[in-house]
């Protein structure tokens, strides 16, 4: 089997997406996530002081920083005052850093390898957004949206 | 025997940032500096990828690039390789600068 499209074909460019520093709080992430909604980017990726990519923050990530740091324990169903304490606690947790909530850069793919590659990693990694390398620099990201239609459309037209 | 890379200070027990070769002081500053043009930079960016308005791309895309190009001075001064994700950045809204100066003379 194999897929229609290469990588190169489906990167999307960095400038593409919303970017913030990592000292940036979850609060000026937030705003980014909604000015990016309407476009269909679902990530915020996170620069350091020499503008270098050190982290992606996904929708994820922001959910997990505005839970209540006790309700993480919680394995069945949710409190009956969970309400109130997202209310009461939240203007703390927005103000938090995102460095704290984001996802480090830890897997990367090459704009030349497979597709199959991409699609293995994204779920070993347990992630929909993958940096693409060329050589030693980022050119862009890979999505599970894009991977997934040229994966299926290829199977089903096996 | 470690030796940063900006101010040449050199001991065998001397801290080198791993990242930069520069040493702690060399290394605070230029952080300090930089985050100044990051944050510049990060806004401007944000602020063009939603603008509508021509007038108002053409802003803050030559904002991105004035910015960036600080940056990468500041790069120089310290003698530190920039990032490719910025050089990438630069050009990037160079083009989108362009493009919608082009629409303003068209629509002028």
């Amino acid at each position: 089997m194999e897929a229609k499209k290469k990588i190169k074909d489906m990167v999307i460019p960095l400038s593409e997406y919303p970017h913030i520093p990592y000292w940036g709080t979850l609060r000026e992430a937030i705003v980014q996530f909604n000015a990016a909604y309407e476009i269909g980017h679902h990530a915020v990726l996170v620069f350091d002081e020499a503008y270098k990519l050190v982290g992606i923050l996904l929708q994820k990530d922001v959910l997990k920083g505005l839970e209540p740091k006790f309700a993480q324990h919680y394995e069945d169903g949710v409190p009956i005052f969970w309400d109130e304490l997202l209310q009461t606690g939240s203007e703390k947790r927005l103000a938090r850093p995102v460095k704290e909530f984001m996802s480090e850069v830890k897997a990367t793919i090459d704009i030349d390898d497979s597709i199959l590659k991409a699609s293995h990693i994204m779920l070993q990694e347990d992630n929909y957004l993958l940096p693409v390398m060329e050589g030693d620099k980022f050119i862009g990201v890979l999505r599970m949206d894009e991977l997934f239609h040229d994966i299926t459309s290829t199977v089903l037209n096996l | 025997m470690p030796q940063c890379r900006k101010c040449g200070k050199k001991g065998l027990f001397l801290k080198i940032e791993e990242d930069t070769c520069l040493c702690l002081s060399c290394n605070e500053s230029f952080a300090q500096k930089g985050k100044i043009f990051t944050e510049r930079i990060t806004e401007a960016k944000n602020t063009a990828s939603v603008a509508k308005d021509p007038k108002e791309i053409t802003k803050f895309c030559q904002l991105v690039e004035d910015n960036g190009n600080e940056l990468l001075a500041l790069h120089q001064t310290y003698n530190l390789q920039p990032s490719q994700e910025l050089l990438d950045l630069i050009e990037a809204h160079k083009k989108m600068r362009v493009s919608a100066e082009e629409e303003l003379r068209t629509k002028a």
